[in-house]
Formats: C-alpha cells, structure tokens, sequence
C-alpha cells in the first residue's frame, strides 16, 4: 500500500474526542492506495489499517 | 503512466425530488461518459440510496455506494440548485465516506431552470468536495433553462452542449489518471 494522503479530522464523537491530537486539535487520518488494484483503506495515525 | 486498469467514472444524480430535471442531464452525461474508451461508468441515483438521515459517517455508510466511491477514480456530479444552494440529500450522502474520494478528481455538472445554469450550486458545492479531499476541475458544464433542453422523453434538444460536455470530460479523465498515479505510486513526505 503506497501511503498517499494524510487528513486532519475534527471528532464529532466521544470516542473521536478521545483520540485528538492535541498539536492538531483532532486527529490524522493516513490515507494509503493499492498500486495493483487501486483499493483504498485508511487508519488513524498509530492505530491499524482498516477499510 | 498509463494502467491496465480502466478508469471508473461514476456520475452521481444529486435530487431525490419528483419532476427532477437534472435527470435528463445525469442520464445524458451517464451515456456520453460510457462511450469513452477505456472508462467505465455507472449511474448512482441518490433516490436509491438506503442511507438514513438521522445518523451520518461509518454508521450511515451505504455498501454499495462506499465500493463504488473507493473503486472510482474520478466523479461527474449532476447537481441542481435550490436557492443557491445544493440539495441537502446529496451533501448528506457525500459526507457518508471520506478516505474514498481523497484526492480523485471530481467535475460538477449544474442545473438550472433559469439563467445561470448552476453557477452558484456549484460554487458553494467546490468547498465541500474540497473538504472531502477531492480534487476539483476548472471545467463545469451548466445546463441553462433545462426545461428547454430536453424534450419528453429525455432526448438532447441542442446539441451545443456536447461540445463542452466533451472539454469538461478531457480534463476530468487527464486529472482522473493523473491522480491515479499519484495515490498508486508518489508517497506523501517523501519528496526532498
């Protein structure tokens, strides 16, 4: 997975509240793109890869 | 650069309501976009859709729209404006999914009954889809007075159009395949 794009995400929840980055006041999302097949899945900056 | 892969260039038709105009042009655009080589297309009808309007995110998500929003590589979206602003459902229905549409290209088609084609629909439009990490085009194809230009059983009456249909699609294709590589193989940070 080719990591391509990362995105600042303000929590609109309690358990996004809780993951906030307080340098960014949310939290970043890391965006990554199948080279093969173009598949796209994403994860919060030190969590695990999910689609 | 080039993949193997065709692109895959959904066109969204952005109003539920009864009498929609715009579904002439989604239609039209839908045909247009299934002719070009080396593209598949499919037409989403935001009617259709099984989202609920109390919730929004990951528990509103639609499967099947979300699958066609990770597999597609550009967006053509038919939106109508009502007092200057988009229909609510196709905001709703956008904002169900985010890492599926960062950075792919996406061009709007707007709608009107009077003059103006869509003009203001698709500049308070540009914002969001910008949020949502899409990468717009400086090509619009504005359907002016629409109920002039089709007649009743949703055929073209001026054939003016498809000459900018054309403009709007080369550059949304060009910025769709461009995108492509950049997601597929340039990694973020990694420039020096």
């Amino acid at each position: 997975m080719n990591h391509e794009a990362e995105k600042l995400v303000y929590p609109t929840t309690r358990e996004e509240e809780a993951a906030v980055n307080a340098a960014f006041d949310g939290f970043i999302e890391e965006i990554f793109a199948c080279p093969s097949c173009g598949w796209i899945a994403s994860r919060r900056e030190d969590a695990e890869v999910s689609d | 650069m080039q993949s193997d892969r065709p692109l895959f260039v959904p066109v969204i038709l952005g109003t539920p309501r009864r009498g929609r105009m715009s579904e002439n042009a989604a239609r039209l655009l839908h045909a247009i976009v299934e002719k070009r080589r080396g593209v598949e297309t499919e037409l989403i009808d935001v009617a259709t859709l099984g989202i609920p309007v109390d919730d929004a995110g990951e528990s509103a998500k639609d499967e099947a729209f979300s699958e066609a929003m990770n597999r597609a590589d550009a967006l053509v979206i038919v939106a109508p404006e009502y007092n200057h602003g988009y229909p609510g459902l196709l905001k709703h229905v956008l904002d169900t999914n985010l890492k599926e549409y960062v950075h792919k290209a996406v061009g709007v088609v707007g709608v009107s009954a009077g003059i103006f084609g869509g003009a203001r629909v698709i500049q308070n439009l540009i914002p969001v889809l910008r949020e949502l990490g899409l990468v717009t085009i400086f090509w619009d194809v504005n359907f002016t007075t629409v109920g002039t230009r089709f007649d009743e059983s949703g055929k073209l009456l001026n054939e003016s159009f498809l000459p900018r249909i054309d403009m709007f699609l080369d550059e949304l294709l060009w910025m769709a395949e461009t995108l492509r590589y950049g997601r597929e193989h340039v990694t973020i940070g990694a420039s020096p």
